[in-house]
């Protein structure tokens, strides 16, 4: 490839990537509750992440790396949500819904300490609470 | 359907050892081939291969709309003092039974910013219920969930018909950054991605009944 465009795509992958990280930043110093902040985070690790591993991918293309930044991404996109998940969960757990800024709430129905105890006791896998 | 994956992976290994160009390109020409061979024997087999590759197409899309929603978000609360957010956690009741779908769904979700799954309430109608035998959860709880399952009637329906299964829906739990309607947002989710996931387990079952 003519290094000019190399050169060229790279610069732009690698602006959008940084621009994505420095707006996930922004929003986890600035937004207020750990859902939203949650949000944003996840913005870095899809968008950001992929656009400079791409960057990296396409600037050391004749070294092959480019299946390499492909298959990082892959794996990224596969277990990066499980730990997401896993963050939320546990954040609506330990705290008091009141600490979150929350509009609607279906969960808060579901997870009633009435409810949760008639579970606690008669389930065979009681839910941690 | 893995008799046929295995197959395929056989001719396109096939392709570059009688040719003898061992490049990479000469595998994915030789994959290429043995796909379009495969597809002409078993028709589904191209069908569900091409679905599954648009579903993936669609979702990195929907991956790419929602950042630059979010960022657009982040931008103009970080701006202001006051925050002009409404987000809300909401129950969307699941036509899917098998984990793996499950699973695939929730990540979908938690990959495409804006959306975070959070929960997957599971034992509320299935498990726990037939042990304590008790009405009182079960109408503390039909309270919450009533207006749940009833915009997805006939989802349920099919599933019902499909397989018998189905009798009470799991919950999962969906908390988004900005919530307008909660009836809507459900309808959405179940439209954009649980419906192609639904859609392609069904075309893998019959795939795996036509290939026994």
């Amino acid at each position: 490839m003519d290094p000019l465009t190399k050169n060229l795509i790279v610069i732009l992958l690698a602006t959008i990537g940084t621009f994505f990280l420095l707006i996930s930043s922004l929003g986890i110093l600035r937004l207020p509750d750990v859902f939203t902040r949650m949000h944003a985070a996840g913005t870095a690790s899809t968008l950001g992440i992929s656009c400079l591993l791409l960057a990296t991918g396409v600037y050391f293309l004749e070294d092959g790396q480019m299946f390499r930044m492909i298959a990082l991404i892959i794996l990224f996109f596969v277990t990066a949500p499980i730990a997401t998940t896993t963050m939320a969960r546990a954040a609506y757990r330990m705290s008091d819904s009141d600490q979150f800024l929350l509009a609607h709430d279906d969960l808060a129905a579901l997870s009633d300490q009435d409810f949760q105890d008639e579970r606690m006791s008669d389930g065979p896998q009681a839910s941690v609470q | 359907m893995q008799r046929l994956l295995v197959l395929n992976l056989f001719i396109s290994l096939l392709w570059p050892i009688l040719n003898g160009d061992h490049s990479l390109r000469a595998l994915l020409i030789g994959f290429i081939l043995g796909f379009v061979l495969l597809s002409i024997v078993q028709r589904k087999y191209g069908y569900y291969t091409l679905k599954l590759f648009r579903f993936t197409a669609y979702v990195l899309y929907a991956i790419l709309q929602s950042n630059l929603r979010l960022a657009a978000i982040v931008l103009a609360n970080a701006l202001r003092s006051t925050s002009s957010l409404r987000p809300g956690i909401v129950a969307v009741p699941l036509a899917l039974t098998n984990p793996l779908d499950i699973t695939v769904l929730a990540s979908i979700i938690t990959l495409t910013p804006g959306t975070l799954s959070v929960d997957l309430d599971e034992n509320v109608h299935g498990h726990i219920w037939p042990y304590n035998g008790s009405d009182a959860a079960t109408s503390q709880l039909s309270g919450a969930v009533a207006d749940a399952p009833s915009d997805s009637d006939d989802e349920l329906v099919e599933a019902k018909a499909d397989g018998g299964a189905l009798q009470h829906p799991k919950l999962l739990l969906v908390h988004t950054v900005h919530i307008v309607e909660p009836k809507a947002f459900r309808a959405e989710i179940k439209h954009n991605f649980e419906r192609p996931i639904l859609e392609l387990r069904w075309l893998l079952e019959e795939l795996d009944a036509a290939d026994m």
